[in-house]
């Protein structure tokens, strides 16, 4: 069996891993149980999770993980083998004229239309999502000035740099000023500056503007700038979910469930370990002499296991809680080591992707 | 205001309303190159024909009635563009959509399907008009000259205009259709091969009708507006077909169609009765019309029906969802609604109308032929068989496997058509083929029978007691099926789907998403 599916048979909720709401009121996009096969191929093989109104998720994955079929069965187009998503509350199955309505979808590929410049490429989507008059043209406008594309109205689209093609996709996606956003690769292949003002722009939607934004990308210490909180898929399954501290929590506890499994198995009664395990984490001294004499005296305390010495740095997992982590400095600096720094080493989301992630390809 | 002002406005006003679509190609075909090389080509090819005509015309220019000659070279410079290019450049619109990913951008619009096929339709028919204010002034010189039928030259414009609608129509459709990339530069050349072919027809068909035609001839106008009215049956049958192509999976894509099939077997009929009451010098109901409109039925009925039984039988929940209220409506709709069982219903219903249409009309025949009720009893007999076959077939073998599709049925059904048709024959391969007679066994074969029936062949009785005996048969292996595929329409209580009502941990059994699902 594997490690998520026993994780799943553990436990009852369909949303073990989700965040709570924290007062942010109902979900804006919700998956639930979603499967997608193509033949004997599982795409996407019971994918749940859920995101709230302001919130910026990263949906991360390997190539073939499951991504693009996830997303363009939230843009309805496709439809789900079994299970089943909601946009603010409607089904892409059976609303999906509503669902399009709330949502705006970024494909990873930006079909460009020849003999046609930016305000009629512009002018054209409002008109198709129903603008009049006035209205269409107050968008169009809208959509301009909050990508900066004023400048380049009458510009050709087809001449278009590939940063500025993303900006006026983007701007396509917002033409209706769609609650969620949906964006598939929305990085890829700009340069480091046009990727840092795109950075910006999904920002800005997400706290200003309050939109649901799920953003793939494969430039994750980038996702990890703008995201507060993701969702990892591998092999059509998701595997972590939340914001990255949860992530860390789950790999953990998925780390300790195992354990009980094993220690089930073989009947060792190591489960009592779970708690320890769900609560560790990774503490770093940094001194100005002495790392190995640190390095012993460590090894002595409780709490403390996988003591790692670098050049005037000792790293090491640390299972007590926060009083337990306050008695230790307090004990280090009583022992006169020469202590520069002391600190909690912050797992990046890149750490978390390669930790849980192992490289699967269907 | 001024007046310049306020006609901007209105133009502004009229764009607002007008379908997004049309204001995007229009705007994007006054740019493209295409359509400017197109445009200057047409004007150029008239030119040239419009001098020559001259230099070459001499006296006849001046004293002879060369205006309508002068005209169909005109005409048939404009047929190639309005007839091959513009519906091959409607066929390309919608190619080009996908090639160019832009159509997944356009299907996530609230543009509904048919918004974009009408779209489509409507920029196709702007570059009509536009190729037709090309040719305009030389078509104004041709009525200066003398044999200049203004009457039959609007006559031929407008029925051009149309034909360029219905062709345009069925090339989206086609478009529509063609959703694997790599067949589209081969589907392309068959569609040009096509239109050209259709063309040279189209054209050979409006010089003979236009030629015989005479604007007094009461009875040329009722078969006319019944040709028109075929025409348009297909114009709304493709419009269909290109619509549901374009509409979402749990959608409701098969009803519409159904209704055009249904509706065009009504005009056929209905058209012929009309017709021989009301042009009782052309038509009379004889085996000239009873016979040919008799095969067509079953030809028709045979083709829709081998598409309507094999389809999966899964209704959509979306479908279910907006069910009207009433018993009575439902139980009406059933048969309309996508599904195989619901498709052998619905099949069976028309089968039943066309033979009671049969009982009613060829007692009653003019005619001293030796046509009788055998013949239509033994296609009817044959249809719900074969079709009843296909059905089961479709309900045991998609069930099966998520590689099997409704196409490979309809295949196989095709293929145990033509083992029965040549089985009778095999024992033959070592007699001489000539001269045997039709025996039991060629039952198998459809076409044998029905020579034979209709040549007052022997043992009529049995050969229909045993296709009685083989529709029972086939309706009773379906029956069933059929009483679920309806029930579960009439029956149907579907509310809307919210996040908490549903049903997470169940796949949706019923779902379009199914029939590619493993």
């Amino acid at each position: 069996m594997s490690e998520t599916a026993m994780i799943s048979d553990q436990q009852s909720s369909p949303f073990p891993n989700a965040p709570s709401s924290n007062g942010r009121g109902e979900p804006t996009l919700e998956i639930r149980n979603l499967h997608r096969f193509f033949g004997k191929l599982k795409a996407v093989n019971n994918v749940s999770f859920r995101a709230y109104a302001g919130q910026v998720m990263g949906f991360i994955g390997p190539n073939g993980a499951g991504k693009t079929t996830t997303m363009r069965i939230l843009a309805t187009l496709d439809t789900p083998t079994a299970g089943d998503a909601f946009i603010c509350g409607h089904s892409v199955i059976d609303d999906p004229d509503k669902v399009r309505r709330v949502l705006g979808f970024m494909p990873d590929s930006f079909g460009r239309y020849p003999n046609m410049d930016v305000v009629e490429y512009l002018d054209f989507f409002a008109r198709a999502y129903g603008f009049r008059g006035a209205a269409r043209r107050d968008a169009v406008e809208r959509v301009m000035v909050f990508t900066e594309l004023r400048k380049l109205a009458e510009k050709p689209i087809t001449s278009l740099s590939k940063g500025m093609s993303q900006r006026l996709c983007l701007g396509r996606t917002l033409i209706h000023d769609p609650e969620v956003l949906v964006l598939d690769e929305p990085a890829a292949g700009l340069d480091p500056r046009a990727r840092v003002e795109l950075r910006e722009l999904i920002a800005l939607l997400a706290s200003e503007m309050k939109k649901t934004v799920l953003i793939s990308s494969h430039i994750l210490t980038e996702l990890g700038e703008i995201c507060d909180s993701a969702a990892i898929i591998e092999a059509g399954e998701i595997l972590a979910h939340g914001t990255i501290q949860e992530i860390q929590a789950q790999r953990k506890r998925r780390k300790a469930l195992s354990t009980i499994a094993g220690a089930t198995d073989t009947g060792t009664g190591e489960a009592e370990s779970l708690d320890d395990e769900a609560h560790t984490t990774i503490l770093a001294a940094r001194v100005m002499s002495g790392v190995e004499r640190l390095e012993r005296w460590l090894l002595e305390q409780p709490y403390i296991s996988e003591v790692n010495t670098g050049p005037q740095q000792v790293s090491f997992t640390f299972a007590g809680d926060a009083a337990a982590q306050c008695d230790l400095l307090r004990r280090i600096v009583e022992q006169k080591f020469e202590l520069l720094e002391f600190t909690g080493k912050t797992q990046s989301l890149e750490d978390a992707f390669m930790a849980i992630t192992e490289g699967i390809t269907q | 205001m001024s007046t310049i002002e306020q006609s901007i406005d209105m133009l502004e006003r009229v764009g607002d309303h007008a379908n997004p679509i049309l204001v995007k190609e229009t705007r994007q075909s006054l740019k493209s190159r295409q359509f400017v090389v197109t445009f200057m080509l047409l004007l150029a090819a008239s030119w040239f024909i419009f001098t020559l005509g001259v230099m070459l015309g001499g006296d006849a220019i001046e004293f002879g009635a060369i205006g309508n000659q002068f005209f169909w070279f005109f005409y048939v410079i404009l047929a190639f563009a309005v007839l091959v290019l513009v519906p091959f450049g409607a066929y390309r619109s919608l190619l080009a959509e996908r090639d160019q990913t832009t159509y997944d951008l356009l299907s996530i619009t609230t543009l509904s399907p048919r918004q974009i096929v009408w779209g489509k339709l409507l920029s196709a028919i702007v570059q009509v008009l536009i190729f037709y204010s090309a040719i305009a002034p030389f078509i104004a010189f041709t009525s200066l000259l003398q044999g200049f039928d203004f009457v039959m030259v609007g006559f031929m414009l407008v029925i051009t205009l149309l034909l360029a609608m219905l062709s345009s129509m069925i090339a989206i459709a086609s478009s529509a259709m063609t959703k694997h990339r790599q067949f589209q530069a081969f589907t392309s050349l068959v569609m040009l091969g096509m239109l050209i072919i259709q063309t040279m027809f189209l054209l050979s068909l409006v010089g003979s009708f236009v030629t015989n035609f005479s604007l007094v001839d009461r009875d040329g106008w009722w078969a006319l507006a019944f040709g028109l009215a075929i025409a348009a049956s297909y114009f709304l049958l493709f419009q269909k077909v290109a619509t549901a192509h374009l509409t979402f999976e749990s959608d409701d894509r098969t009803s519409g169609i159904r209704m055009v099939f249904s509706g065009q077997f009504l005009l056929l009929w209905g058209g012929i009765l009309a017709l021989t009451w009301l042009a009782p010098t052309t038509f009379r109901l004889d085996e000239d019309v009873i016979i040919p409109a008799t095969i067509l039925s079953f030809i028709h009925w045979g083709a829709v029906g081998l598409f309507a039984v094999t389809e999966d039988p899964y209704l959509s929940r979306r479908v279910r969802r907006n069910l009207p209220e009433s018993s009575l409506r439902r139980l009406l709709m059933a048969p309309f609604l996508h599904g195989g069982n619901r498709g052998y219903a619905y099949v069976l219903v028309h089968l039943a109308i066309l033979t009671a249409i049969n009982v009613a009309t060829v007692p009653f025949l003019v005619s001293s032929s030796d046509w009788s009720l055998d013949v239509p009893l033994a296609m009817t007999c044959y249809l719900v068989i074969d079709l009843g076959i296909a059905c089961a077939l479709a309900r045991w073998c998609l069930g099966l496997s998520s590689d099997i599709r409704a196409g490979h049925i309809r295949v196989l059904t095709l293929i145990l058509l033509v083992i029965g048709c040549m089985l009778p024959y095999a024992p033959m391969l070592w007699q001489p083929f000539y001269g045997q007679s039709y025996n039991i066994t060629m039952l198998l074969n459809p076409f044998a029978t029905f020579f034979h029936l209709s040549n007052n062949g022997s043992s009529a009785t049995i050969i229909l007691i045993v296709l009685g005996i083989g529709t029972v048969f086939a309706l009773l292996v379906n029956l069933r099926a059929m009483k679920q595929g309806i029930a579960e329409v009439v029956f149907a209580d579907v509310k809307p789907r919210t996040p908490d009502e549903a049903d997470a941990g169940v796949p949706l059994e019923n779902s379009a998403g199914m029939e590619d699902g493993g």
